[in-house]
This record gives structure tokens, sequence and C-alpha cells, in this order.
């Protein structure tokens, strides 16, 4: 093939490559790697890469060891090993957002956001402990991991449920974390305890949780420009028991259950915000189990569209929506059950290069 | 081909109008409107007045346009056929033409680029674009060099630095 192929075009061809193949070419030659090194480039290929999924892989922790795997998510077939920068520790992932992922060590709390493609790593310093108040009874800390495009930044929000004697009581303690200023800040107090364990669901630019006002159970959401957080309504059937958050197909999703998950479904918001485009994707009807599943968690479609699943008994399934039928996920290379996954694009968005500007603050 | 008995005008029809379209080694090639239309170069110059008669493409050659003529007509075709019978079947139409018509060699992929590029056919170059990512997606540095006759401007030392920066990338 002759030299002569036009910038644009190369740029074009490029940004269609894998993050793993892109880092290979970066030793081409001295006009590649500038190239591939230039953040233009890089929001090109993320752009693309989030459009066309075709770099995606699942990162799961698993039970029974410390260690975190990635699988790719259409081949779906083999677990790899990621060297991640917490070494030993047992690993919680508290997000992804445009091939970044964000994790903490459950022994010493420390917090890295990462791009595992690049290897590039920050260290998120630890956030300062109020001491509890004498009418404290319990705090819970929750996650969440999202991209601010007003300024260009990454933003980890911390929010802490404060639990008292009195439970009405209902107030919840948000920090922020912004990767551009390697620092954290406090906000106002939120009138919601956020449920859960797991990381801030990341749909049109806002953390959703299952939280609670008080009185009842309710979908809270945390803007990642404007930090408010708000109430989003949730699907019209009071009897139904709220669940797990999710996204598939960029809506919001929940998991509810009748009874004591007898039945679990799986509803969908199709226009987000409007509590009248919750529409039913799909229902389990579960046989008499000796631990009845807790929740759902959808992680997205597959390219035969079956919908991938991650399940309250720790596996991960698939479901097809036009048999009605489920089926286990096995992937070499790690046991059965996990605690938690993450989908990730892979990219080359560097955490050193926010506002568009080479800046080399290596940490 | 296929003859459309129904009704409607079907795009093939010898009633549309044509245009003569020249190569750059002076070939003519009459196509229907319609096809010359996938090109928005050819659009922007019937627009601006210079559909008359012969339209010169200076930059492509006989065996490179014919190639290009070969992808707007079966896409005009499988468009109206879109229209008609509904999208999936031929979606996947489309897509089972197009994956037969790019299993082409790397120099002729490099002049099919070039004249999607210059003749602006948005379809041809994304086929295009898309085949050359998916021939090098698994190749190695010196392998890319020699596709794109690259010159490696890195001293040893420093590509072996690069290297390792991201070894696992080589895996």
């Amino acid at each position: 093939m002759a030299s002569i192929i036009p910038e644009e075009i190369m740029v074009d061809i490029l940004s269609r490559l894998p993050a793993k193949s892109l880092l290979r070419f970066r030793c081409v030659c001295k006009s590649w790697y500038t190239l591939l090194h230039r953040p233009s480039f890089i929001q090109i290929h993320l752009n693309r890469a989030v459009e066309t999924e075709n770099d995606r892989k699942i990162i799961l922790t698993c039970s029974g060891t410390r260690s975190l795997y990635s699988v790719d998510y259409d081949a779906c077939d083999k677990a790899v090993l990621l060297k991640h920068p917490l070494g030993k520790s047992v690993v919680e992932l508290l997000g992804s957002c445009n091939g970044l992922l964000c994790t903490k060590a459950s022994d010493t709390g420390d917090m890295f956001i990462w791009n595992p493609s690049t290897g590039e790593y920050n260290i998120v310093p630890k956030t300062d402990t109020k001491p509890w108040n004498d009418s404290e009874v319990w705090r819970l800390a929750v996650f969440g991991f999202a991209f601010d495009p007003m300024i260009h930044d990454y933003k980890l929000v911390k929010i802490v449920s404060i639990y008292k004697a009195d439970i009405h009581f209902c107030e919840s303690e948000v920090e922020v974390y912004t990767l551009g200023s390697n620092s954290w800040r406090r906000i106002p107090h939120i009138p919601f305890k956020i449920f859960g364990y797991y990381a801030g669901v990341l749909v049109n630019g806002a953390l959703h949780w299952m939280a609670s006002n008080g009185s009842s159970e309710l979908i809270a959401s945390f803007d990642a420009i404007t930090e408010e957080c708000r109430e989003i309504p949730k699907p019209q059937s009071a009897s139904e028991q709220l669940f797990n958050l999710g996204v598939l197909g960029g809506c919001l999703c929940v998991s509810t259950a009748h009874g004591v998950g007898v039945m679990i479904e799986l509803w969908m918001m199709k226009d987000y915000g409007v509590g009248e485009s919750w529409t039913k994707i799909f229902t389990i009807l579960q046989p008499m189990r000796t631990t009845p599943l807790r929740y759902l968690k959808p992680l997205g479609y597959m390219k035969n569209d079956e919908i991938l699943v991650e399940r309250g008994d720790g596996k991960l399934v698939l479901y097809n929506p036009i048999a009605a039928t489920i089926r286990d996920l096995c992937i070499q290379g790690i046991s059965a059950t996990w605690f938690n996954t993450e989908i990730l694009v892979g990219s080359l968005v560097s955490l050193y290069t926010q506002n568009g500007v080479d800046g080399q603050q290596q940490a | 081909m296929a003859s459309s008995s129904s009704s409607l005008p079907s795009p093939s029809s010898s009633s549309s109008k044509k245009f003569i379209l020249r190569s750059s080694d002076g070939k003519h090639f009459e196509v229907d409107e319609a096809v010359a239309l996938q090109s928005e170069m050819i659009k922007q110059m019937v627009e601006d007045g210079f559909g008359g008669d012969v339209i010169p493409l200076l930059n492509v050659s006989s065996i490179v346009l014919s190639k290009v003529i070969d992808y707007c007509k079966k896409h005009v075709e499988l468009d109206f056929k879109k229209k008609m019978d509904g999208d999936n079947e031929a979606h996947e139409e489309i897509k089972n033409w197009d994956s037969e018509y790019i299993n082409v060699g790397v120099d002729e992929l490099y002049h099919l680029i070039m004249a999607a590029n210059y003749l602006h056919i948005k379809g041809l170059l994304d086929l295009t674009c898309q085949k050359v990512a998916d021939i090098i997606k698994g190749k190695q540095p010196e392998q890319i060099r020699k596709i794109f006759n690259i010159e490696n401007d890195f001293t040893p030392e420093e590509e072996q630095e690069i290297r390792k920066e991201h070894s696992w990338a080589f895996e």
C-alpha cells in the first residue's frame, strides 16, 4: 500500500482498532507515536469504541481469590488475570467510565483510578473520616464514578448514609473527588439514604442507586455535572419490591420481585426520567430454591440479542428474550461465582491529559 | 440483474438521466443519475452546474472507477430494495455483498480508499477503512511498516523503550 494515505483517513482507520493494537502501533514510527498520544485522536477513538461497542471487556472480581479478571465481552470465553495496582488486596469495583476503572482495596481502603488498557493509574487520596456523632449507629458508604463533560474531568462520588436510632432520620454526606485536582471536597448533605454496596449505575451522565427517603424506597440519581441529587420515578406497581439497578442499551433498568423472590422481573426506563416509559423486559419464574435470587443486574446485549445478566447468586447468565430461556455462561479460568462486575470499553484515555491538554502532571 | 415487474420505477430504468464520467486515463463510463449521485463530489459538481456532458475525474483510473461504479450501482439497487422489501432482508444482503466486494488485496484497497475519499462516497470509504482496520488489527509493528511503506525513524533503543511501556500489548 502506498504511504501517502491522508492523515484524516489514517485517523479514521486507526480509530476502528482495539486499544491493544494501538498501543502496539505506537512504535511504528514517530508520527504514529505522536498521533496515537494526541488527545483529539484518543477522543475520536473513544467515541467510536463507545458507539460500536466492539472492544468491550467484562471486568470481574471473583470470590475465593483476590484477583481481578478481564473477559472479552463478545467472545465471553476465557478470563485473563489483570495485574492491578492494588497488588494482593481484595478488590471492589467502584465504577467504570470511558475506559477508566475505579477500584478500592477492601482491606486498606486504598482507591485507584486506572486505565487497564494502558496500565496508567492514579492514587485517589483518602477522605477525612469524620468522627461519629453520639446519635449515630451506623455509616454506610457507596461510590460512583462518572465523567463531567462540562469541565472535561472525571469524578468519583462518595455518599455516606448515616443511620441513627431514629429510623426516620434520613441524611447522607456527599464528597466529590475530581481527577484533575486530585482532591476531595464536601458538598451539601442529601435527604436520602443510599442502599446497597454496589457502584452507582451510570446512565445519561448521572449515577443511580436504590435509596430511601425515610418512608419509602426510591431510585436516586446524582448528576455528574450539577452534582444535584434527585429522585427518578420508578415503575408503577406498588406491590413490587425493587432490587437492583443496571443498564441495558443505554437505558436504566431495575429488577423487581413479587413475593419472596418467586418471580423476578426486569424493567427498563426507555425514555430517561419519564416514569410512563418503564417497560417490562422479561420475567423469570423461580423454581423452589433454597436461596431465592436477590437481584438481577443487566450488563448489556450480546451480538445475538441475548442479554448478559449478573444474577444474585453470583453467576453470569445469558437470557434469550425470544425463547425466554436462560443459560449459564461458562468462562474458562475462573470459579463459578463473582462478587461484582463492570463493563469496560477499551480506550487510550489518559489520566494526565484532562481538558485536552498534555499536562504531564504525573503522580 | 433482477428486473422489476412492479409499476414503481426501477432504479436502473432506461429512461432516467445519464451521466458520463471520464477516468484519469480517458475512458468514458455512462451511468444513471442515481448511481453518479452516490458521490457527494459529483452531486456538488452537478449542483454547481457542471453536470452537462462529461464529468472528468482526474484522480481515478478506469480500473478503479469501474470498481467504484459497481459499488454505487449495487447500492442504488439495494437502497431501492430496502424501501420495497423492508429493512432486515436488504440489510443482510448489503452486508453479504459488501464483504464479497471488499475481499481484495491491499493495493486495490488503497486505490479504492483514495477514490472513495476523492469522490466523497461515505459508504465506500467506511467499508474500505473498516477493511484495512480488520487487516491490520492483529499485526505487529514491522508488518504495519511494510503494509503502509513506513520507515521506522526510531532508534532501536527508543523502540525498545516504547515496547517496554506496553509490553502486554505485544503478547
